[in-house]
């Protein structure tokens, strides 16, 4: 993956990892890479990779069966508090640049009503 | 020891080839010139393998000398020294494959020109002929005065002088390649401090004999060696074996 | 700690390659060894390899005066190729495993062909980037302690240099310790625990690259630029 190289390391797997298990691509229960994979599929060592994971466990992300593996969280409800999470934190950057170029709560709002992706065409 | 001695055979399998090639068609223009009755072939040959011996001698005598040098003068050494070999082993094991290849090439020769010449012998002159020849041979040994306790004395004898040539060879590459590293002109100081430790070598050798009861000391051998000729060369070879070793762990950087 | 290096001094003829280089490293990290051409990594290396001498200061490994015993548990990997011009694929994994107990030769069988070496194939026939690759099969498949890897991604093409990588973080197990000299700063970045910076033969500085861009953001690059 492509770095912030000013940016902790450990810092941004996690967050990839969290965007993983958000969007599906690891399932509750489901064995995590041991952390000689983790180390060699994203380019840190194996002491970046051992914090990756500790930090996950400390906030309950994840677990370690002894001489098995770390596997991702069996709870529904963190899965939902970490989707929560993570969008509350895009949000609030999100407001935050906006209300940096002047818009209020209520134009964003409207704005966002008006918004087209790419390939939607006018009705 | 020995894996280190296979390499460094290896290494001099080239030349090893080269002077067989060399050989191997001396003979066979000699065998023509047996067949075909040609004494030009025969008597060119014959010289050829004469020179070429002479030449094979002094070669191989040295070789090992060459080796050494050539092996720190590129990134080869790396393959020695990244090792977890002491340097006593890494010498040793240039020093032996340097008898080896000697003995190597040395016994391959006599043995293909031994064959060839009674062969020759006996394709001429047939069975009587060939005969004569092993019994002339034998004569020579006998009325030469010639016997196996002499023979095996030159042989101790010679060996002795060849391994402080070589001895004289690794310690002056080591000082050339300790004193000048990187430069090209390691090889040419190597020869001149090769000649240098010679040259030291006899002086304290004639010191030596200043001392009464050396210079009264008896001849022994064929070579007209004393005794103390022997103790002294065989002494020097240890403390050339010794100050290369110790240069070599101390200063050497490859 | 594994390696000390105290006020290690080398000259060659008139200029001095390392000048009173005092550097010490930990057990299981991995190093970056960076610093300009010249600078002495190189001679540095080979000291703590053992195939240079000091000219002044001395190297303790675990603790003792380095000897050449320690070559045993030291896989050191030069920049330039150095195999026997005679030599074949298969001679380098036979030459390794009569020489390092530590060498693991059907690893190395299974490196080599997975990099597209066969073993009949002349070691000095091979392209540079091919060369490199042996170099690094032969190094990696010792389980030894300490690595030290001279330029181990110079001139190899940017698929190759990520194979490289993958099969150097195999093999660091957090027990192991790598010393990795290179240019190529930005391929090392993300898995490099300490850059080493060395400046005319001496430390400059020595930095733990994640508290750093935790401190002050800065990414290695920007530290290169402002330490050398």
């Amino acid at each position: 993956m492509e770095y912030n190289t000013g940016a902790p390391i450990y810092l941004q797997v996690i967050n990839e990892l969290k965007k993983k298990m958000v969007k599906g691509e690891l399932k509750p229960g489901e064995k995590m890479p041991s952390s000689r994979d983790l180390a060699v599929e994203y380019k840190v060592n194996q002491n970046t990779a051992a914090r990756i994971y500790r930090e996950m466990e400390m906030q309950g992300w994840c677990f370690t069966r002894r001489g098995i593996g770390t596997f991702v969280s069996e709870e529904e409800n963190m899965f939902r508090d970490l989707k929560k999470e993570m969008a509350s934190e895009l949000l609030k950057n999100f407001m935050h640049e906006m209300s940096g170029l002047g818009y209020k709560k209520d134009d964003i709002i409207d704005q966002i009503a008006d918004y087209k992706e790419d390939g939607e065409n006018d009705a | 020891m020995g894996k280190l001695i296979k390499y460094e055979l290896r290494k001099q399998r080239t030349s090893r080839m080269v002077i067989f090639i060399a050989l191997a068609i001396a003979l066979i223009c000699f065998w023509a010139g047996v067949l075909f009755m040609n004494n030009a072939l025969m008597g060119g040959s014959v010289a050829a393998m004469v020179f070429g011996a002479v030449f094979v001698l002094f070669y191989t005598g040295i070789e090992g000398i060459l080796v050494f040098n050539r092996d720190l003068r590129t990134k080869q050494s790396y393959m020695l020294w990244m090792l977890p070999r002491s340097i006593w082993e890494i010498l040793g094991a240039k020093f032996i494959s340097a008898i080896l290849q000697m003995l190597i090439v040395f016994g391959v020769s006599c043995a293909a020109v031994g064959i060839s010449t009674a062969g020759a012998v006996l394709t001429i002159g047939g069975l009587s002929d060939f005969l004569r020849m092993i019994h002339e041979t034998s004569k020579v040994f006998v009325q030469g005065g010639l016997n196996w306790g002499d023979l095996i004395s030159l042989a101790f004898l010679l060996f002795l002088a060849w391994t402080l040539i070589i001895m004289t060879g690794f310690l002056a590459v080591i000082l050339a390649r300790t004193v000048l590293v990187k430069s090209r002109f390691a090889g040419l100081l190597a020869v001149i401090l090769f000649f240098v430790i010679n040259f030291v070598i006899e002086r304290v050798y004639d010191v030596m004999y200043k001392i009464p009861f050396i210079a009264a000391a008896n001849n022994v051998g064929a070579l007209g060696w004393t005794v103390w000729d022997v103790i002294f060369y065989a002494a020097v070879c240890l403390a050339l074996f010794g100050a290369s070793g110790v240069l070599a762990e101390k200063k050497l950087s490859v | 700690m594994m390696l000390e290096c105290r006020e290690l001094t080398k000259w060659f003829g008139a200029k001095e390659a390392v000048a009173g280089l005092t550097l010490n490293l930990d057990k299981g990290k991995i190093y970056g060894l960076l610093g300009e051409n010249g600078s002495g990594k190189t001679t540095w290396m080979k000291m703590a390899a053992g195939l240079t001498k000091p000219g002044r200061g001395e190297i303790l490994y675990e603790g003792h005066p380095i000897g050449w015993r320690d070559k045993a548990s030291i896989a050191y990997m030069a920049t330039e190729p150095f195999f026997y011009d005679f030599m074949k694929v298969s001679d380098v994994g036979e030459y390794y495993e009569a020489f390092f107990d530590d060498f693991d030769r059907k690893k190395y069988e299974e490196t080599t062909k997975a990099m597209g070496l066969e073993p009949d194939m002349k070691v000095r026939n091979l392209s540079s980037g091919m060369s490199a690759k042996l170099k690094l099969a032969a190094t990696l498949a010792r389980k030894a302690e300490l690595y030290l890897l001279d330029e181990p991604l110079n001139g190899i093409d940017y698929k190759a240099r990520e194979e490289i990588i993958s099969l150097i973080l195999e093999e660091a197990d957090g027990e192991n310790t790598f010393v990795i000299s290179t240019h190529l700063l930005e391929e090392v970045e993300s898995f490099i625990e300490y850059a080493i910076f060395i400046k005319d033969g001496h430390l400059a500085d020595k930095v733990n690259l994640e508290s750093e861009r935790m401190k002050s953001g800065r990414s290695l690059t920007e530290l290169y630029t402002d330490i050398l």
